[in-house]
């Protein structure tokens, strides 16, 4: 089978040229799989293509002729190579007259089909958000974000009522641990005092002494462990403290920051609505005042009527009659001007409610969200521990240093009638990063440099947000300033409520 | 008998001239209530439909917002959650010594 084919088709070529049976036979059935492809896809095409393109041979460019002089020496190793490799695809062998009337290349057509149906997709998207059901699902969409935002703060209430409900327990324990721990060193006091007694009654031999001994011992052990026990309360207490703080922040910042975007978008259009309701206003009124008009020229000229029905002859009237007729025309044109744009209005108001209705919905929700934000929660008080044992050598506070160039970091001013406890720099950084440390860890290396100094408490949030700020980027600063205000009093009301 | 003709003449002279009023009256009303009213619907209209599509506009992108801090608030609550599991294991740790 001599043939013209594209250079693609050379090792097909060589096939045909190796006379060999079997791959003629294959050949064949090769071959009537194409047409047979091609003549499937030429009628899905040609009904496709109609509807659509208008000029098939401009966009669809022929397949060039292939000279047999440029057609390579047949080989049998190379018709050995293309059998042995049967995952490359065997290219198909058409005839010169073939290859012209088949002028589309198949991948071409079949990806410009393929081009035809996203078409279509896209063209049922679109209409499909004309729908009732499109418009639905779009709205719920863009309400995403309100039921997003309620859910999270929905979810960490329910976490903050959660670890205040272990608080309230943890507290209980810590209440009678305490209780046993006073009530047995009173124990150990009598003991003490009944032992000085029988030693100045002389009643306090050997005996009596050890038994006495081995009580306090008993009692000492029991104190011991009641401590224990109390310290654990205290430290799980303050663990929830912390625990129901990190609720309190995520819920305060995910609603200021929800708020903030909601009302920086909405409150524009909100003023908007209001300036077009107002002309809404005004055009009504305008519509009002020209229905009077009409009214009043309506009532003056049935006097006329009235007056020219008494007049004794009806030539009387005749001059009059066609300019009456002018007037009630432009009555007629005024009822009409008053029934269009009465309709108008009701139009544009109708519409004016619906996307005030919108904006009114956002409004509600930072409503919410700000309830949320500024309620107010109650933390347990943990007494702090009777003895605790520093790590960080905590000399005397000095309260007049401030560190270098640390005059205009923001920090927060004390509220009325706060008391701000003085900490070590470690107490501080340990709060800090409980509640920060895992985005904004601090190293208490930052201490280094003034290690033994002695701090005021402000001193030290200073220091901190010193550190801070030079790490933000020199844009990022002035909000960065304000949010580490905010976590500054956060500490702040964790370290109270130790 | 001429005192009646010269007031029939004078009425029907003073209603031919109330007559024209009206008609000079409610033609320039019409003729400057539609001038309004036009001005009005045409700024009313553009307006609304500026907010309409500017609306629609903040929603979507309120709503686009919504869905990118989806993934950080799973995180934040996974965290959260993550933290409260280990304050309550380590109370209970406590408790059992």
């Amino acid at each position: 089978m001599e043939s013209n084919t594209g250079p693609a088709s050379s090792d097909r070529v060589r096939i045909v040229r190796s006379n060999t049976k079997l791959i003629e036979g294959v050949l064949q059935e090769v071959l009537e799989e194409a047409q047979n492809e091609r003549a499937a896809r030429e009628t899905a095409l040609s009904a496709a293509l109609k509807r659509t393109l208008k000029t098939d041979e401009a966009v669809v460019p022929p397949l060039p002729d292939i000279p047999n002089e440029s057609l390579p020496t047949p080989n049998v190793s190379d018709t050995v190579a293309v059998m042995e490799t049967p995952e490359k695809p065997a290219p198909i062998a058409l005839d010169k007259d073939e290859i012209r009337t088949f002028k589309k290349p198949p991948e071409s057509a079949w990806g410009k089909f393929k081009g035809l149906v996203g078409r279509g997709i896209e063209t049922a998207r679109e209409e499909f958000k004309h729908t009732t059901l499109g418009r639905f699902a779009a709205s719920v969409e863009r309400a995403g974000v309100r039921f997003l935002d309620r859910r999270f703060i929905d979810k960490a209430e329910g976490k903050f009522a959660k670890a205040n409900e272990r608080a309230t327990k943890t507290e209980g324990r810590f209440t009678r641990h305490d209780a046993a721990v006073k009530g047995l060193g009173a124990e150990i006091q009598k003991l003490d005092e009944t032992v000085k007694n029988f030693e100045a009654r002389g009643l306090l031999d050997e005996k009596v002494r050890a038994k006495a001994a081995r009580e306090r011992a008993s009692l000492e052990g029991r104190v011991e462990k009641e401590t224990r026990k109390r310290e654990a309360a205290r430290v799980a207490l303050q663990a929830h403290n912390t625990s129901k703080l990190r609720w309190e922040n995520a819920i305060k910042d995910r609603a200021r920051g929800a708020t903030s975007r909601v009302e920086n978008r909405v409150a524009p259009h909100r003023e908007r609505a209001a300036e077009l309701s107002a002309q809404c206003e005004q055009f009504r009124d305008e519509i009002k005042a020209h229905g009077e008009v009409r009214d009043s020229v309506a009532q003056e000229l049935a006097k006329i009527e009235r007056e020219l029905e008494n007049a004794r002859f009806s030539f009387e009237r005749s001059p009059l009659k066609k300019e009456i007729t002018a007037i009630r025309a432009e009555l007629k044109r005024a009822d009409e001007a008053i029934m269009t744009r009465t309709a108008e209005l009701g139009k544009f108001e109708g519409r004016l409610g619906k996307t005030t209705g919108q904006v009114e919905k956002w409004s509600m929700l930072t409503g919410d969200l700000e309830r949320a934000a500024s309620k107010e929660r109650s933390y347990h008080i943990a007494p702090k521990a009777p003895t605790v044992t520093p790590s960080y050598e905590h000399r005397a506070i000095d309260t007049t240093s401030t560190p270098a160039g640390a005059e205009h970091i923001p920090t927060p001013a004390p509220e009325s009638g706060e008391t701000i406890k003085d900490v070590t720099p470690e107490e501080y950084v340990t709060i800090w990063n409980a509640l920060y440390g895992s985005d904004e860890p601090i190293d208490l290396r930052i201490f280094d440099k003034i290690k033994g100094a002695s701090f005021q408490f402000q001193a030290v949030e200073k220091m901190i947000a010193n550190e801070l700020l030079n790490r933000a980027p020199l844009e990022a600063r002035t909000n960065k300033g304000a949010e580490l205000v905010e976590r500054a009093k956060a500490v702040r009301r964790l370290i109270a409520s130790l | 008998m001429n005192d009646t003709t010269t007031d029939q003449a004078k009425a029907a002279a003073d209603a031919s001239k109330r007559v024209a009023d009206l008609l000079a009256t409610i033609r320039s009303a019409n003729d400057a209530f539609e001038k309004i009213s036009r001005a009005r619907m045409d700024a009313i209209g553009a307006g609304l439909k500026t907010l309409e599509a500017d609306m629609t506009g903040t929603e979507d992108e309120l709503a686009a917002y919504g869905r990118d801090m989806s993934s950080d608030l799973e995180q934040e609550t996974a965290q959260l959650d993550t933290e409260s599991e280990s304050i309550e294991r380590g109370e209970a740790a406590d408790m059992a010594l």
